[in-house]
């Protein structure tokens, strides 16, 4: 279960960071006004830390691709591992934008 | 990874084996597999006949839903026509789009997988095939019950994902509405079930050697599917008990005038209707990707990102279920998240359809045959419906476009480019394994282009139409507003698409030919181990694989399969096995013994869709009659399971033994323990989400909790259960002579505890004055503990059924199968209990 959990990391991450916008925003619509900059500033931080926590977790994937005794499946999961981190790098910065 | 179970990899050089094979063996297993005689055939579990039963029923419901989709566009051909009533209209354009939706393109693509992931993995069959049997007979009977409730006038009328307030009590009195949420909850269990077997079959079934990055991209695509399953169905599962609890019993859930709120269906039903899309499209695009390269004899390009894009897609089609509700007035950050995250997802739609047609050009002379027709033409027209889901994902533009005959262009699109083409597709790719004879390619390819031209000429005038203002659902429209030629020409496209498959059940019934000792081979030269030469018993023997396109890779595969010359070339134990591997590496584990035709699924299904169809015609003792001869049949069934066989490990091919026997994480038991609850995970999910939303949108319609001492006493409560529950397998585990009982009464007491921390928790609120009816708050909380109620009754169940396990003998140290299931599902109730009555008594707090 933990190879597997390594492997979709990074769109694990993603998924936890549309949640949390989402429910950000929910939670500001509640408290005050969505649209409001603090709410929209606390979207950025929160969206900050997990495109670095993709990141990371492409870093340490692209470092176990570097290893030259890796046999399948676990080469395929680390490269499944390190692109799914570098995609929801993207999408979280893409989703990130609306909060500008 | 060198070794994921210890598993020495040299012992595949042993395979192909050499010299001749032992007289009778193929007999033998001939004789295990044979076919079922007479009355038998209902009660076949096997895939091959499961999945062919599956398969047809579901493409029956397909042509009745195309026969509604004519009735209504015969009624839309004319302005002021007077074909249709108006209500019988509503009828029908509910019916289509619900037996489309549930009846047809679910269960289709879930048939596909129940017929050929077993060949196509290498396998003997899945590895529950009375839960296939079951699936598949609850998804007839109770899908034939409610097309049938069109012949009565009582078929729903409120739109394919019935909106409410539209479908509460007050304006859909009759028992209409009921029809709808009590048989789609119902054949959603089905779908459910269907998923447990798929997943567990592509992770645990696959053929020696088949490693994560060998796994064929239909099965990859299969089991994101029935992931997708897994986390999106309990979403509708709850949607329809929450309205049915409204309709039923006056739980407030949708009625703003109680603090309720119909938004939440909302977000419910799409939660689920969004990523059904994708759990429509992703098997489909994974016969795509088989199909494609077999038509042009060369392998998928990209292999590895289009196993990502679909992964991806799995997970992005989760973040965009709001955007059927730009016009419900969110924030409109919120609609900027959704609308990027919509448009996010066509990226790895695209990646897919870049690769086809990258696997198209790399080909060596493509041969345009039907299949490859008909994958082409579904890149097409999916392409078009993207790019409008694109266009619909702007808000601006949803907001002039939502509600109007561009949406219907869209979807029709994007679902028949997505799904029932490339259905097509696979139809006439993959029926050569099933029949003695493959469907024409001359009629194929008539089938095809009237198809193609059907669909444009059908849905192309539907965005202009739309455009021009026509909504949705109307049944009839007044002449004068230039939409009287665009409805014409919609009209004889549908017609086309209608005759198209005429001419394909046509084909079907001069063709097909299952069942036989013979079928047509790999006409279309397939690389895949489903065109290994095969019986009822699957492959011959099955094969360690060593590359991703093994027919192409590996010369004299297929001579030395049918030869038996790899694992398993007959019965290890005299009976119905396959092997089980690793979920990673393939590595074989163990020996799983298969069950023989078995009556008691079929009439499990029988009765529990009694249940529910007595159920919404309001017969209530006889449901309850119905509901329990269901549980009867349930148990009859589990009694036959964690039967050891007397040799505790077997040959299984080339003198390697692997156990007969397994428990734990390891077992595949334990895998589909774990999926089940993570579908009960889900529901808790939602109602918990249900109950935070609610209250956000009324907050100071909320009551104080109870004190916090009972809060102590009811985590305390269940604590104990799980505690008690892992402490009686542990206790079993000793094997001394007294294990059986102590555990089979801890077992008890776990389940009483269990109920106990339940009961307190509903009289607690029952103390504060508290009740469903009165609002939204007291509706949600008796929602959630109503659900715990359900798990504390199955806990109950399985309690009892301990102790007549061991008063039976069925209990022992060398086989705890049985109680490592039951103390996970304790445990899991007992942590929902303590999740629940903390949520309630800590959010919003008093």
């Amino acid at each position: 279960m933990r190879r597997w959990a390594f492997t979709l990391l990074g769109l694990i991450i993603w998924a936890a960071h549309f949640l949390g916008v989402y429910a950000i925003a929910s939670l500001a619509d509640v408290v005050s006004h969505a649209d409001d900059p603090p709410w929209r500033l606390g979207v950025l931080a929160f969206s900050l830390i997990c495109g670095l926590a993709a990141l990371g977790a492409g870093v340490v994937a692209v470092r176990r691709l570097e290893r030259t005794d890796q046999a399948e499946p676990g080469r395929f999961m680390n490269e499944m591992a390190a692109v799914g981190a570098g995609i929801a790098f993207i999408a979280i910065v893409w989703q990130a934008l609306p909060a500008l | 990874m060198s070794s994921e179970t210890g598993f020495d990899h040299k012992l595949y050089d042993r395979f192909p084996t050499k010299g001749p094979r032992p007289p009778g063996e193929l007999g033998e297993l001939d004789e295990a597999w044979c076919a079922p005689r007479g009355w038998e055939w209902i009660t076949a579990i096997n895939n091959n006949f499961v999945g062919v039963y599956y398969v047809g029923a579901a493409m029956l419901f397909f042509v009745l839903a195309g026969v509604l989709a004519l009735l209504m566009r015969t009624q839309l051909a004319l302005p002021l026509n007077g074909f249709l009533p108006p209500e019988t209209y509503n009828q029908i354009f509910t019916v289509h789009g619900t037996t489309m939706m549930f009846l047809f393109a679910v269960p289709a693509v879930e048939a596909l997988g129940v017929l050929m992931l077993p060949q196509m993995l290498g396998a003997r069959d899945l590895p529950f095939p009375r839960l296939s049997a079951y699936a598949f007979w609850a998804y007839l009977i109770g899908g034939l019950a409610f097309f049938c409730s069109l012949f009565f006038g009582l078929a729903p009328n409120g739109g394919w994902f019935m909106y409410p307030p539209l479908t509460s009590t007050a304006y859909s009195p009759g028992i209409n509405a009921d029809f709808w949420l009590l048989g789609i909850g119902f054949i959603e269990i089905s779908a459910i079930a269907g998923a447990i077997e798929i997943i567990v079959g592509v992770l645990r079934t696959r053929a020696p050697g088949m490693t994560l990055d060998k796994l064929p991209i239909f099965a990859w695509a299969m089991l994101i599917f029935a992931c997708m399953i897994i986390i999106a169905f309990p979403s509708i599962i709850l949607a329809t008990t929450l309205l049915e609890l409204e309709r039923a019993l006056g739980w407030p859930f949708f009625d703003a005038a109680k603090g309720g709120d119909p938004l939440l269906w909302q977000h419910l039903f799409w939660f689920f209707g969004h990523p059904e899309v994708y759990i429509i499209f992703l098997p489909t695009a994974g016969a795509l990707s088989t199909i494609v390269p077999a038509v042009a004899r060369t392998p998928l390009v990209a292999y590895r990102l289009v196993v990502l894009a679909m992964l991806a897609t799995g997970f992005i089609s989760f973040g965009v279920w709001a955007h059927h509700m730009f016009t419900t007035g969110m924030p409109t950050i919120s609609t900027g998240f959704f609308s990027a995250a919509s448009m996010a997802v066509s990226i790895p739609a695209g990646l897919q359809v870049f690769a086809w047609i990258a696997t198209l050009a790399a080909g060596k002379a493509v041969r345009f045959n039907t299949p490859a027709l008909f994958a082409i033409g579904s890149v097409v027209v999916f392409t078009t419906g993207g790019l409008t889901g694109v266009m619909v994902a702007m808000v601006p533009f949803d907001w002039q476009a939502h509600d109007t005959y561009f949406i219907v262009a869209h979807l029709h699109y994007v679902l028949i480019g997505g799904m029932v083409l490339p259905l097509f597709a696979a139809i006439y790719y993959w029926l050569p394994m099933t029949s003695a004879r493959p469907l024409s390619e001359r009629l194929g390819k008539w089938v095809f282009w009237l198809m193609f031209a059907g669909v444009h000429i059908a849905f192309l005038p539907m965005h202009l139409v739309g455009l021009m203002g026509m909504p949705r659902r109307v049944y009839t429209y007044l002449p004068g507003r230039s939409w009287e030629l665009p409805n014409l020409i919609s009209t004889i496209g549908a017609f086309l698409f209608g005759l198209a498959v005429l001419i394909w059940v046509i084909d079907m019934v001069r063709n097909f030919r299952p069942f036989g000792d013979t079928n047509a081979g790999n006409v279309f030269g397939g690389p895949g181990l489903e065109w290994l030469p095969a019986g009822l018993y699957s492959v011959r023997s099955i094969p360690v694989i060593r590359s991703l396109n093994p027919l192409w890779d590996q010369p004299g595969l297929a001579r030395d399969v049918e030869a038996g010359r790899y694992f398993l070339p007959g019965t290890a134990t005299g009976g119905r096995e396959t092997l089980l591997t690793s979920t990673l590496a393939a590595e074989p584990q163990y020996l799983l013994p298969m069950p023989k035709p078995s009556p008691w699924p079929i009439w499990a299904a029988v009765f529990t869709a009694g249940f529910f169809l007595l159920l919404t015609v309001q017969a209530y003792w006889p449901s309850v009659i119905s509901g329990v001869l269901g549980i009867y049949c349930i148990l009859q069934w589990c009694w036959m399971l964690d039967r050891p066989l007397p040799q505790k490990d077997a040959d299984v091919g080339a003198g390697i033994r692997l156990p007969t026997y397994a428990t734990g994480p390891s077992s595949h038991g334990w895998w589909a323990m774990v999926i089940t609850l993570t579908v009960g995970g889900m529901v808790l999910a939602m109602n918990a989400f249900s109950y935070v939303f609610l209250w956000s949108r009324n907050p100071a319609m909320w009551a104080p909790p109870p004190g916090l001492s009972s809060l102590a006493v009811i985590v305390a409560a269940n604590a104990g259960a799980a505690l008690l529950a892992w402490g009686a397998c542990s206790v079993l585990r000793l094997g001394r002579p007294r294990s059986p009982v102590v555990a089979a009464l801890m077992i008890v007491a776990a389940a009483a505890l269990v109920c106990a921390g339940w009961g307190i928790d509903l009289e607690t609120w029952r103390e504060t004055g508290l009740r469903p009816s009165v609002n939204a708050h007291g509706a949600t909380v008796y929602s959630l503990i109503s659900w715990q109620g359900f798990f504390s009754a199955n806990v109950v169940l399985m309690g009892l059924y301990a102790l007549a396990r061991w008063a039976a003998g069925h209990v022992s140290a060398t086989r705890t199968a049985t109680f490592d299931l039951i103390a996970l599902f304790i445990a899991y109730t007992a942590g929902q209990g303590a999740f629940s009555a903390l949520l309630t008594r800590l959010f919003p707090g008093g």
